[in-house]
């Protein structure tokens, strides 16, 4: 019997034993990486935001409403990290492959229920959605209701002819300029330098968005942020373990000039 | 080989101007005589005229814009552009082309091409100003508030049922949206006498009316039932099939016919008479309004024809619309709006003369196959009846059951 199998079943074996939450594991849930974003996919979606039920995701409401948004979460390492560090702040994960979703929400679950646990908020604030946020980021959320937009490891779609694919391109710019409200900022990290370049010429050519650079998100109290963005998300471990390069590029929402 | 339908019909003056695939017509509209007329090198996909009424924008499938002097239809310009337009139109300082294209962007070019623009064969399309864009398809989209007033915004809507209000010119600056629209909206209008107001429809059996600068659903119109039985025109088959309908296992041959599909094509209003039509059905709908009194209750009622209702367009107190016939029935006929009976009544229309032919057209209905969705997802944890378990879903299931049981309360049974 291989190592792997039999791993696998002293895994199973190991449970059932009271008190022991068991986390989900990311082999059970492994999903190509790439879904096409532009398909008909049996999504739900809300047909506005005034008709989605936040209450099934976030057991604690008290009239709130998700102000950060993880577009592409993937496996939810940023929502774990940044959940704890804003125990007040509703934050939501969006995902469009469908095992993928339903491990973060596994994991999520597990999290809230372990016993002795100490993180602020309890990870109560912090949930996932299966979603195209490409096409429906305007059905979930109201006009300048974010404060921040994340958009970790995208999926480069390297060819030209995919391009716009890309999560990043002049025309979705408005959309997310519309969730976000002015003084919101935006976090991009990509390995890939040509598409950190693409996302980067479109931000600098769109006239709502303005850079900021390292120092100023240190000044202006990002620095955690910025930390687990860099580091929090299985894509950025992998990154580590191949010494790539991360490209980070972070803008801040002007004010509408009408 | 069969007549073309007329596709785009405008009215100006004692014309009327008809688009058949390649050739723009020019007809006198009192003696139905082909005035003028000339053939492009391919399919027109899109036709405006100029608030001037001296400049006429065609766009065609070979990705050329044309304007042509709309008194003699001779090319003043020719520019390659980027991508395929289904939709035109002119600005009503005559001054901007804003063309949008299938893939969801919407550009912006001067109306004459600046003098060191190069001329045909032009190899490098000439690129237009970006003014916004959908991830989704775009369906229409129109300038508000309505000619002749200054534009401000642009209402767009597209196939994922949503209509958003932009600012003009800054396109980048989205407003608002008009969101609840459960279908594909293919139809954009704002009344005249109520320019505060949108109208729309698309794929739902609802027409809706909106405060469309407050983004507020104001009400629906129910039109279903008057409108369904007048679909003559089912939904085209597709040589390939939709991702859904081929992973179907199913026994039984596919003989049963497509369902029916909506899509409103146009909607008008003159004053407080709204009409609209949809794509496939014989029929041009109307019901009355009370532009004071919204809430109150509308009577749809639908004036027949023997054909499909290809287009319409409003001519002052006539209503032109063209139909998808045969000869010996005729390709256009007229409506009038009969105060005395309060209803649409059919008037004469000339004969046209000359109506080009050609291979029939097959990408007149095709917008009702492509429009509705197809869903390709089915539920991955659902267990086929019968099938073992795979690891992994043996794997997901158990951390599932664990949460479960942390959510009831144990019963002796389950504690081991």
């Amino acid at each position: 019997m291989g190592k792997r199998k039999r791993q696998a079943m002293e895994e199973e074996e190991a449970i059932d034993q009271p008190g022991v939450i068991k986390m989900p594991q990311k082999r059970h849930y492994r999903q190509r990486a790439h879904a096409n974003v532009f398909s008909d996919h049996a999504l739900e979606y809300p047909t506005s935001p005034a008709d989605m039920d936040w209450t099934v995701h976030y057991p604690e409401l008290n009239g709130r409403k998700p102000e950060f948004a993880d577009v592409g979460c993937g496996f939810g390492g940023l929502l774990v990290a940044l959940g704890p560090l804003f125990p007040d702040t509703l934050i939501l994960g969006m995902e469009i492959r469908t095992q993928v979703t339903q491990y973060v929400e596994d994991r999520i679950a597990a999290l809230r229920a372990q016993p002795e646990q100490t993180a602020p908020g309890g990870y109560k604030n912090i949930s996932v959605i299966r979603a195209n946020a490409m096409k429906f980021l305007p059905n979930f959320f109201d006009k300048h209701q974010l404060s921040k937009l994340f958009f970790l490891f995208p999926d480069p779609h390297f060819k030209a002819r995919k391009h716009k694919a890309r999560i990043i391109s002049s025309t979705l710019l408005a959309e997310y300029a519309y969730v976000l409200r002015p003084g919101g900022v935006v976090y991009t990290i990509t390995d890939v330098r040509d598409l950190h370049e693409w996302m980067v010429k479109h931000f600098d050519e769109f006239p709502l968005f303005e850079r900021m650079d390292e120092d100023v998100l240190e000044k202006e109290g990002h620095g955690d942020v910025v930390q687990a963005v860099r580091t929090a998300t299985e894509e950025g471990k992998k990154v580590e373990r191949n010494s790539g390069d991360k490209f980070l590029a972070c803008y801040r929402r002007l004010p509408d000039p009408i | 080989m069969a007549r073309l339908a007329l596709s785009t019909l405008i009215a100006r003056d004692d014309v009327l101007l008809a688009v058949a695939r390649e050739h723009v017509l020019v007809y006198d509209k009192f003696t139905g005589s082909l005035l003028r007329t000339t053939k492009l090198e391919s399919r027109i996909r899109a036709c405006a005229l100029d608030p001037s009424a001296r400049n006429l924008v065609v766009v065609d499938d070979g990705k050329k814009l044309h304007v042509l002097a709309f008194d003699t239809l001779t090319v003043q310009s020719t520019r390659s552009i980027a991508k395929k337009s289904d939709i035109a139109l002119v600005t009503p300082n005559g001054e901007q082309i804003l063309l949008a294209d299938k893939f969801g962007d919407a550009f912006a070019y001067p109306l004459h091409p600046p003098a060191d623009t190069p001329t045909l064969p032009a190899t490098e399309p000439v690129l237009g100003e970006l003014i916004f864009g959908h991830v989704s398809t775009l369906t229409t989209f129109l300038l508000a508030p309505p000619a002749p007033a200054d534009p401000k915004f642009i209402i767009s809507a597209d196939r994922d049922e949503h209509i958003r209000i932009s600012h003009y010119p800054l396109g980048y600056v989205i407003h608002t949206f008009c969101l609840g629209s459960t279908k594909y909206v293919t139809a954009l209008h704002i009344p005249p006498s109520a320019p505060e107001l949108l109208l729309s429809g698309g794929g739902e059996d609802e027409l809706r009316l909106w405060r469309w600068h407050e983004g507020k659903l104001l009400r629906t119109f129910p039109v279903g039932d008057v409108v369904r039985p007048r679909v003559t025109v089912r939904p085209p088959v597709l040589k390939t099939k939709p991702p859904a309908a081929k992973r179907q296992k199913t026994d039984e041959v596919e003989e049963t016919e497509p369902e029916k599909v909506l899509a409103v094509s146009r909607i008008e209003s003159i004053d407080n008479v709204v009409l609209f039509s949809l794509l496939g059905a014989n029929a041009l709908f109307y019901f009355q309004m009370d532009w004071s009194a919204l809430d109150a209750a509308v009577d749809v009622r639908a004036l027949e024809f023997d054909s499909p209702v290809v287009d319409f367009v409003l001519d002052g107190d006539t209503i032109w619309v063209s139909l998808d016939a045969q000869p010996p029935s005729a390709p256009l006929a007229a409506a009038t709006w009969d105060a005395g009976s309060t209803a649409l009544v059919m008037t004469t229309a000339p004969a046209l003369s000359s109506v080009p032919e050609g291979d029939a057209d097959t990408d007149l209905y095709l917008p009702l196959a492509l429009l509705p969705k197809h869903p390709d997802d089915e539920g991955w944890d659902v267990l086929e009846a019968g099938e073992a378990m795979s690891d992994k879903q043996r794997g997901r299931r158990k951390v599932k059951e664990q949460l479960k049981a942390l959510q009831q309360p144990a019963s002796p049974a389950s504690v081991s």
